[in-house]
């Protein structure tokens, strides 16, 4: 459990706008776009430099009905997507 | 007032930028480029412009964007083919050019020069107007922009629709006014001979895509954000560098475009029936009217 400890934390530079459901992100140098679905876009709120990775886990399981372990085991491969395309700093 | 013979006034939209070459004969040399002939009308910007023979062979990028840097003396661009620069105060500046970048094909470099310029000549922080990489074709009194990556079709669709108006083939300039969205010629890409001058109001947009058969869907917001935003010309002067409030800027234009028009993919075969297909279906769904 200690992975939830983590509090992600955006990367500096990023603009990003909410576009309906969905968020576009556009990192530093501009040379790359990134878009977040309805759910990435639930997650990418809560990605605030202060929620742990717990803690954001226990907001989708609040608002989604989604077994614990699945959305544990997402909500890990999608951090760690995002932290690997530079987007997010695990702190 | 009297023009010299070295001055070249180029009509971007309802702006004028001022061109002084030295050697003079460049005025003629980009006149006959851009097919328009010079602006009467008292320039927004002016800019002297310094062309330089150099033996030298240089690399030269496609991008006087990505390539440009501010240095304590004003700009450089390309590896330092093109340096200069601009007061915005004065409203004036100076740039020397390689004379490479003047010449057929590597002038349509040259061009993003005065995309820039143009930028400097508008209030960029209005962003009501922006240049986008799109065909604009004006069709039964409607304007279509059609946007795609280089390579899409954009060329295509501008030939297919003739005898319509196309109002360029590869640069247009839209701007947002109270009474709607409204769609421009630039004289941009001089290569493209047979665009005619003119604006209309903004019906619809069309991301294209060549396919095996003429379809047309509506897209997603984010959808056409994200292909609308990979193809506006980045808002910045020639005293600008792009930065991070540079690509809010540009997504927020986009997402106002998207909000403001209806954005359509198109798949489409070459040939011109995909008109009867935008004809039929934003008809029926109804434009930006």
């Amino acid at each position: 459990m200690n992975e939830l400890k983590a509090i992600p934390v955006p990367a500096k530079g990023l603009t990003v706008r909410q576009i309906g459901d969905e968020t576009i992100i556009v990192t530093e140098a501009g040379e790359e776009l990134h878009t977040l679905d309805e759910t990435g876009t639930f997650v990418w709120s809560a990605i605030d430099g202060s929620n742990s990775l717990s803690r954001i886990l226990n907001l989708i399981c609040t608002e989604y009905d989604v077994n614990r372990d699945r959305a544990r085991e997402d909500l890990l491969n999608f951090v760690e997507a995002l932290h690997e395309k530079k987007i997010v700093i695990l702190d | 007032m009297k023009m010299k013979k070295s001055e070249y006034r180029l009509s971007v939209g309802n702006h004028v930028l001022g061109l002084d070459f030295q050697p003079a004969r460049y005025a003629d040399v980009f006149r006959d480029y851009f097919n328009c002939d010079c602006s009467h009308q008292t320039p927004d910007i002016h800019l002297r412009i310094k062309v330089i023979r150099r033996r030298t062979i240089a690399e030269i990028g496609n991008s006087l964007f990505t390539s440009k840097e501010l240095t304590t003396k004003g700009f450089a661009m390309s590896g330092g083919l093109i340096r200069g620069r601009y007061d915005r105060r004065s409203r004036s500046g100076s740039i020397r050019s390689s004379q490479i970048l003047t010449v057929s094909p590597t002038i349509r470099v040259f061009e993003q020069l005065l995309y820039q310029a143009f930028y400097s000549a508008v209030n960029t922080e209005s962003n009501d107007e922006f240049l986008i990489h799109s065909c604009g074709v004006l069709h039964r009194g409607c304007g279509y922009l059609f946007v795609g990556r280089p390579g899409s079709g954009k060329s295509t669709i501008a030939r297919l629709s003739l005898p319509d108006t196309v109002l360029n083939d590869e640069v247009c300039l839209v701007e947002f006014m109270d009474r709607g969205v409204e769609l421009q010629s630039t004289p941009f890409n001089g290569l493209f001979t047979e665009k005619s001058a003119g604006r209309c109001h903004l019906e619809a947009v069309l991301l294209l895509q060549q396919g095996t058969e003429h379809r047309l869907t509506r897209t997603e917001e984010a959808d056409a954000v994200r292909a609308l935003i990979q193809e506006i010309v980045p808002p910045i002067g020639l005293d600008e560098q792009i930065t991070q409030s540079v690509h809010g800027a540009m997504l927020d234009m986009a997402d106002r475009l998207q909000r403001s028009v209806p954005v359509y993919r198109l798949e489409f075969q070459r040939n011109s029936d995909f008109w009867e297909l935008i004809d039929r279906e934003i008809a029926k769904t109804g434009g930006a009217s």
